[in-house]
C-alpha cells in the first residue's frame, strides 16, 4: 500500500428501500449495498471497476464522489483522510464524477453548462470544449446533441479544474468507436500527467485497453483487486495455452498435456488447454514434437491471455470457464443490525 | 453569498428566455396591469361589497390577481426545479462540485424566486403608476412598500413550497401533481377547507360574511401563505375593511412562513440521494 495516493478502506453503505405503510408512510428497510470494501490505486494509474449488474460500482463511485454518506469507512487521499465526502464539500476539489447516462436537455448550451459547473468550482473552463471534441456544438442546445455528444459534455464537466482523482461511470457508452479511442487516448493522457482514474464499464474492451489494474466486485464486495496479470494469477486464468493446426485430429494427444477447456476440429483444429502448473518452453516444446511425431502439425500456439470476461465470470462463478470461486469471497451481505423482511 | 447569487443570476438568464417565461410574461401583464387599470377606473362598476376607494385598496384588490397569475407562475417555474435535474443526472454532477449542498439549494431556489418576483415587482410598479394616472393620487410610500414586500415574501413562500415538494418527485407526475396540489390548496380550496374546520369546530359558517366567521377565517389564514399575504396588507387597509387579528401573530406567521419551509427544504436538501 505504500506510495498509494487513493485509499478505500471498509467502506460500507446500504440502500433504503422505502416501504410506505399506511401506519408509517417514511417506513423503508436495508437494502443492497456495498459491504467493506477496501483497495489502494497508486497515483496515476487508471482502475477499472467491474461488476455485473447491481454489483455496487455506481453506489461505490457515488460514496467517493460525496453523493452519498457511507455507513462506515472512510477515503484517504494524499494526507488527506475523509469518513463522509458528502459533507466534505472542499475535498471535492479533488474529485471529478461523470455520473452514467446523463440527459442533458433543455435551450442551454454545453458552453453555459460547463460555465455554471466553473462557477461552483470556482475554476476557468480553459479548452475542455475543445478537449472532447465539443468546440463546434458549443454554443448550440443541449436537445439538440447527440447521446455521444452529451457523453462528452459529461466528460468534461468532470474534468473542469483537473481534478486529481476522476471518477467515471460507464463513459464509454454511448460513444461512436472514433470517439471511445480518442475517450482512451484521453485517459492514459491524463494518467501519465499524473491522474488517477477509477473507470466503471461493461465494455471490457474499451477498459481492458487502459487499465493498469482492476478491482472485480460482486455482491456489493470486492472478491479481487490488482494488476491484470496479478488478477489472473490469482484466478488461475494464467495457465492455458490455444494451440491451432489445419491437418488431423489431435484430441487425445492434447488431452495427455492438460485439461481440454476447448476444442473444435471442424476446418482445422483448435484447442484451449489448461494446466495448473502452467505451461513451460519445455512443456510446450514435448507438446510441439508429440504433435510433430503424430504427423499433425500445428501452426499457432500461444499463451493465452484471459480478457476481464473471463476474470469476471471467473471471481464471480457465474459461468464454469474457470476456477470455482472460494467460498469465502461469496459470503453474503453482512445485515447492518436491522432485520430484512 | 457571492458564490449563491452568481449561481442564481446564471439559472435566472436562461429562466428569463425560456419558453416558460413566454407564457408566464403575458399572463402577468394581463391580470396585474389589467386589474390596476381597470380597477382604478373611476368608471368601472364593481359588485356592492367591493370597496376600491384609495389607490392602496385598488392595489389590494389586485393582489388577487397577482395570487392568481404570479402563484402559478412559481409553480410554472419550481415544480421541477428540482426534480428535472435529479431524473436526468445532472443533479448528480451538481451534488458532486465542490460546492456546500447548502449554497447549491439557496441557489436554485432564488433562481425560481427571481424568475417570477422581478417581473411581478416590475409589473406592481407599473401598476402603481396607472392607477396614479386613473385617480389622480400615488399610493402611500409606506403602503407601496408593504405590498411589493408582501408580494415578494408570498413569492418566497411559493418558490420555498414548490422546491420542497420537487426535491420529493422522483418522476415528472408526481412532480405536477404535488406542485398543483400545493398552489390548488391555497389557492383555490383553502375557503372551503376554512369552513370545513368551522364547521367542526362548531363555529357559525353558513355566512362567510359575518363577523363570527371573519375573525375566525382570519385566524385559520395564518395557516396559509395566501392568508398571510392578505393579512400584511389588511394591515393598511381601513378597519371596516380589515379583518380582526392581532399584529403580532399576523408578524409571528410571516416569521414561521419564511423561516419553516425554508429550514424543512435545506435540510431535505441537503439529505437528497441522485
Amino acid at each position: 500500500m505504500e506510495g498509494a495516493q487513493l485509499l478505500v478502506d471498509a467502506l460500507s453503505y446500504r440502500h433504503r428501500i422505502a416501504t410506505p405503510r399506511l401506519s408509517n408512510p417514511w417506513a423503508s428497510k436495508a437494502g443492497p449495498g456495498i459491504h467493506k470494501i477496501s483497495f489502494s490505486v497508486p497515483s496515476g494509474s487508471i482502475v477499472g471497476l467491474v461488476g455485473p449488474n447491481g454489483a455496487g460500482k455506481t453506489t461505490l463511485l457515488h460514496l467517493m464522489s460525496g453523493l452519498r454518506s457511507p455507513d462506515s469507512g472512510k477515503i484517504r487521499f494524499e494526507d488527506n483522510e475523509w469518513k463522509d465526502l458528502k459533507s466534505e464539500h472542499s475535498a471535492r476539489k479533488n474529485i471529478g464524477f461523470m455520473p452514467d447516462n446523463v440527459r442533458w436537455q433543455g435551450t442551454s448550451t454545453p458552453a453555459k453548462v460547463l460555465h455554471r459547473l466553473s462557477l461552483m468550482r470556482e475554476r476557468e473552463v480553459g479548452d475542455l470544449i475543445e478537449l472532447v471534441g465539443l468546440k463546434s456544438r458549443a454554443n448550440e442546445t443541449l436537445d439538440s446533441l447527440s447521446a455521444g455528444m452529451r457523453q462528452r459534455l459529461s466528460l468534461a464537466a468532470a474534468m473542469i479544474g483537473s481534478p486529481g482523482i476522476l471518477l467515471l461511470d460507464e463513459p464509454f457508452t454511448g460513444l461512436d468507436p472514433v470517439a471511445q479511442k480518442a475517450l482512451q487516448k484521453l485517459l492514459l493522457q491524463l494518467s501519465e500527467r499524473g491522474t488517477t482514474i477509477i473507470v466503471s464499464s461493461h465494455l471490457l474492451l474499451e477498459l481492458e485497453a487502459i487499465v493498469d489494474r482492476v478491482v472485480l466486485l460482486h455482491q456489493g464486495q470486492v472478491i479481487i483487486d490488482g494488476e491484470l496479470d496479478v488478477v489472473r494469477k490469482k484466478l488461475g486464468l494464467d495457465r492455458r495455452l490455444v494451440i491451432e493446426g489445419g491437418n488431423g485430429d489431435p484430441k487425445e494427444i492434447l488431452s495427455g498435456f492438460g485439461e481440454l477447456i476447448e476444442y473444435s476440429s471442424e476446418d482445422g483444429w483448435n484447442a484451449t488447454l489448461e494446466r495448473s502448473d502452467g505451461w513451460s518452453i519445455e512443456m510446450r516444446e514435448n507438446l510441439v514434437k508429440r504433435l510433430y511425431e503424430a504427423g499433425v502439425t500445428p501452426y499457432r500456439i500461444d499463451a493465452r491471455l484471459a480478457d476481464l470476461a473471463e476474470m469476471l465470470s471467473a471471481a464471480t462463478g457465474e459461468d464454469d470457464i474457470s476456477l470455482t470461486v472460494a467460498e469465502a469471497m461469496m459470503v453474503p451481505l453482512q445485515r447492518k443490525g436491522v432485520e430484512e423482511e | 453569498m457571492r458564490k449563491v447569487l452568481a449561481l442564481s443570476f446564471e439559472d435566472l438568464g436562461q429562466r428569463m428566455k425560456s419558453l416558460r417565461m413566454l407564457i408566464l410574461a403575458p399572463l402577468l401583464t394581463l391580470f396585474i396591469l389589467g386589474s390596476c387599470w381597470g380597477l382604478s377606473d373611476p368608471d368601472a362598476v364593481l359588485p356592492s361589497t367591493i370597496t376600491a376607494d384609495t389607490p392602496f385598496e385598488v392595489l389590494f384588490l389586485a393582489s388577487l390577481f397577482i395570487l392568481l397569475s404570479a402563484t402559478l407562475g412559481v409553480v410554472l417555474f419550481g415544480f421541477d426545479g428540482i426534480s428535472k435535474a435529479r431524473l436526468s443526472g445532472t443533479l448528480a454532477i451538481e451534488l458532486s462540485q465542490p460546492i456546500e449542498r447548502k449554497e447549491l439549494a439557496f441557489s436554485m431556489l432564488f433562481s425560481t424566486w427571481f424568475a417570477v418576483a422581478l417581473p411581478t415587482l416590475f409589473l406592481s410598479l407599473v401598476g402603481i403608476v396607472l392607477i396614479r394616472l386613473q385617480m389622480g393620487e400615488w399610493i402611500a410610500f409606506a403602503d407601496a412598500g408593504l405590498f411589493l414586500g408582501a408580494t415578494a415574501l408570498l413569492l418566497f413562500w411559493y418558490a420555498v413550497i414548490q422546491m420542497y415538494a420537487s426535491s420529493l418527485a422522483r418522476d415528472m407526475g408526481s412532480a405536477i401533481a404535488l406542485g398543483i396540489g400545493a398552489w390548488l390548496l391555497f389557492t383555490m380550496v383553502w375557503l372551503l377547507v376554512t369552513v370545513l374546520i368551522a364547521s367542526a369546530l362548531g363555529v357559525e359558517s353558513n355566512d362567510t360574511s359575518s363577523a363570527v366567521f371573519e375573525a375566525f377565517s382570519a385566524k385559520v389564514d395564518l395557516f396559509s401563505p395566501n392568508g398571510v399575504y392578505h393579512l400584511l396588507l389588511e394591515m393598511r387597509l381601513a378597519d371596516d375593511l380589515s379583518r380582526e387579528i392581532s399584529v403580532l401573530w399576523v408578524s409571528l406567521a410571516t416569521v414561521l412562513w419564511t423561516i419553516l419551509p425554508l429550514i424543512a427544504f435545506i435540510r431535505r436538501f441537503e439529505k437528497i440521494s441522485p
